[in-house]
């Protein structure tokens, strides 16, 4: 149809990098450091569930932290972080971030992980997030 | 958290037994400040190591909490003229006598107001040692001395109990979040949640009291509901994640190592000793 342009095929790459938004609540503000909360991988998640990020890209971090919520921080991690833990990350456009729709992308593939690994790559997550901090989120007061 | 006890009773070995001049008179207090008695602090050191309990005077509401930080067994003797504050503690040397008891903060300050001392020189640093020559007399043999390594154990139980509060008030408030509070679909937390992981707070406390360890501990919500302590000590990290009465433990050992050492499923009795692995 005249006027409309086709969403582009995004594909991740190894090298490509993500940003994950850090709500305040895994922040530990006595301490400097975050919790595992940030990423939330559950058996039982569809693909829907996986935790979402960015790929940094498709999206400016001033953009990316225009969709997230006021005051959250925002993380980057490489692509192969996860992907070391059996875990893929799947370009899912999401309609809610606009023109950067195609920049969205969720991890997933630990559904098929036993417990014990699920919770070392939450563990392996949270380590790869703390060590590229962008943006801290602001101290709310229920941290 | 490691100590060096020492032991001497009465059936031990020599280097506590005293020459006979030493025993009689006052003067042997001034021994203190003697050299032999550095010679003598040399030997019992060189004993091997040993629990020794402690006993203190009475009316002592700290005794309960030193007990509870120090691993040594605390009694109170009745019918002891023995008046003693303790200020703060480092207690490295801790001698117990018939009838009287001394514990010798290092550093910090120690009054023995009308002391009798059944016995001759524990292990006492000079200049820390106060007492009022007039009071003291020698009526009998030493009993059993200790040495431990300097503990800031005051200062520990203060932050043990400052944590206890801290993790508290974030419970608090965590178990005040709405659903969605993760800008999604979160539940908040539920009852049964909070107060299964009031238990788990205890039992850190309990942990760093008696292993003479705070845990570094961040407490933190999942989205799904649960809350999580994660607690690190030395070279080792622990999960526990709980939710309502459902309680997941994950253990790490090295910090940098990815994958787990275990990963158990139990309910809040089953947490200790896990959290007792992480002080070990």
């Amino acid at each position: 149809m005249a006027g409309e342009v086709a969403s582009p095929v995004v594909t991740v790459e190894l090298t490509d990098s993500l940003y994950r938004g850090i709500n305040p609540l895994f922040f530990d503000f006595e301490e400097g450091g975050l919790k595992s909360g940030v990423f939330l991988l559950k058996k039982n998640h569809k693909l829907e569930d996986g935790p979402s990020v960015g790929i940094t890209r498709l999206i400016s971090l001033e953009n990316f932290q225009s969709l997230i919520g006021d005051g959250w921080g925002v993380g980057e991690l490489p692509v192969s972080v996860p992907q070391s833990q059996s875990l893929t990350v799947h370009p899912l456009p999401d309609q809610k971030w606009g023109i950067h729709a195609h920049a969205h992308a969720v991890v997933t593939n630990y559904q098929k992980l036993t417990n014990k690994q699920i919770g070392d790559a939450q563990r392996a997550l949270r380590d790869a997030l703390q060590k590229n901090i962008l943006v801290k989120p602001v101290e709310t007061s229920a941290k | 958290m490691s100590s060096n006890h020492i032991l001497l009773n009465e059936s031990g070995e020599p280097p506590r037994k005293r020459a006979a001049e030493d025993r009689i008179g006052f003067p042997a207090w001034r021994c203190y400040r003697t050299g032999s008695f550095a010679n003598f602090t040399h030997e019992v050191h060189d004993l091997p190591n040993a629990t020794v309990p402690i006993n203190v005077g009475s009316s002592a509401g700290w005794g309960d909490l030193l007990a509870g930080i120090t691993n040594v067994a605390i009694g109170v003797l009745s019918g002891t003229d023995f008046g003693m504050q303790i200020s703060s503690n480092k207690i490295v040397g801790t001698g117990v006598f018939r009838g009287v008891v001394k514990q010798n903060p290092i550093g910090h300050g120690m009054q023995i107001g009308s002391t009798f001392l059944e016995g001759l020189c524990g292990e006492y640093s000079p200049e820390v040692l106060y007492a009022n020559p007039e009071a003291t007399a020698l009526l009998g043999s030493i009993q059993q001395i200790t040495m431990v390594e300097p503990v800031d154990a005051a200062k520990l139980a203060q932050r043990a109990v400052l944590q206890e509060h801290s993790l508290s008030a974030q419970l608090r408030r965590l178990s005040r979040l709405e659903a969605g509070w993760d800008g999604d679909t979160a539940p908040g937390i539920s009852e049964e949640t909070r107060s299964t992981a009031e238990g788990i707070i205890k039992q850190v406390q309990q942990v760093a009291l008696s292993h003479l360890a705070i845990l570094k501990t961040r407490l933190g919500p999942l989205p799904d509901g649960s809350l999580r302590f994660e607690c690190t000590e030395s070279n080792k990290e622990l999960f526990v994640t709980v939710s309502d009465k459902a309680i997941e433990v994950q253990a790490w050992q090295p910090l940098d190592a990815v994958e787990s050492v275990g990963y158990w499923e139990t309910d809040t009795t089953g947490v200790m000793e896990h959290l007792e692995w992480l002080v070990k």
